[in-house]
């Protein structure tokens, strides 16, 4: 049992060891200081297609959602991969069949908007689209 | 398999239903799952056709629910790793004793689970769009495998033991 316990302690590590080696070398970085971006929100469906200018000081795109909460009405639901936008300009998205994918100059980001950092001159585009 | 046909459906059936509603109950802890253990004692004590049989009606048990979750590329990958899994364990577990090469294997499923799909995604959307998509997911693969190196470390002994009662019992 003891011998177990040790592999058990082994396998929590390695596995800590690769989550810190992400966050150290690939995650994405937030950048600091005031930023130019731009949220762009496309609905094809409810024929919506607005864009937004922001200046922020913010770090990350679910900080910039709740700061501008009023103009952009965002929803946003927490889920165990972190929280993500179920609905935005008073539209919620119906989680059975569509989801706000959400792009960064054309391409898919990789992480939630918890995780998105902020860069100044990127266009964030939403989406509406169907799974 | 002729003279047990019965009992081989019943017990595929009930096996993978099991596994689908283990896996429901632990879906809100994300990527610990006891999916692949069970698959594994399956495949393990009833043998290689049963284990692969059961692993497609619990992949298409998860493919029905999709209905209400949505569908999505994960299911051509659900259908690629849990036969995949009974088809290692069947390579791999040949000696059933050994539980820390089961915890070796189901430990690398877990952090390998999502190779299958970055190739599926390198085909459909290119190699830029498949890297990020697996740098993206190291946090949850690297939670998969620990949590399966446990899992099978401490339950694998014991579920094989008695899944073995049972067997026993049912094919004397």
């Amino acid at each position: 049992m003891k011998k177990k316990i040790g592999f058990a302690f082994l396998a929590v590590a390695a596995a800590a060891l690769l989550i810190a080696g992400y966050f150290q070398f690939l995650a994405p970085k937030a950048q600091s200081g005031a930023k130019s971006v731009t949220i762009r929100v496309v609905m094809q469906s409810k024929g919506i297609d607005k864009t937004f200018h922001y200046q922020t000081t913010r770090s990350y795109v679910a900080e910039l959602l709740k700061d501008k909460q009023r103009e952009l009405k965002a929803v946003t639901k927490k889920s165990q991969y972190g929280d993500f936008v179920s609905g935005l300009l008073g539209v919620t998205a119906d989680a059975s069949k569509e989801y706000f994918n959400i792009k960064v100059d054309g391409k898919d980001a990789s992480v939630g908007i918890s995780q998105l950092p902020l860069e100044s001159g990127k266009t964030y585009t939403f989406t509406l689209t169907a799974l | 398999m002729k003279k047990h046909s019965l009992y081989d459906v019943v017990l595929i059936g009930v096996w993978a239903a099991l596994t689908f509603a283990v896996k429901f109950v632990l879906a809100p802890i994300a990527n610990v799952e006891l999916v692949s253990l069970l698959l594994c004692v399956f495949t393990i004590v009833m043998g290689f056709r049963r284990g692969v049989l059961a692993a497609l009606v619990f992949t298409t048990l998860t493919v029905l629910e999709s209905t209400y979750y949505g569908a999505g590329d994960w299911i051509v990958l659900y259908y690629i790793n849990w036969p995949l899994l009974t088809v290692l364990t069947r390579v791999f577990l040949r000696d059933r004793r050994n539980d820390l090469r089961a915890a070796v294997l189901l430990g690398l499923f877990g952090l390998l689970f999502d190779i299958p799909s970055a190739g599926i995604k390198l085909v459909l959307f290119g190699p830029v769009y498949a890297a990020t998509y697996l740098a993206g997911g190291i946090v949850f693969d690297a939670i998969h495998g620990a949590a399966n190196f446990l899992t099978a470390l401490f339950l694998y002994k014991p579920l094989c033991r008695e899944l073995e009662r049972l067997r026993v019992k049912l094919f004397r």
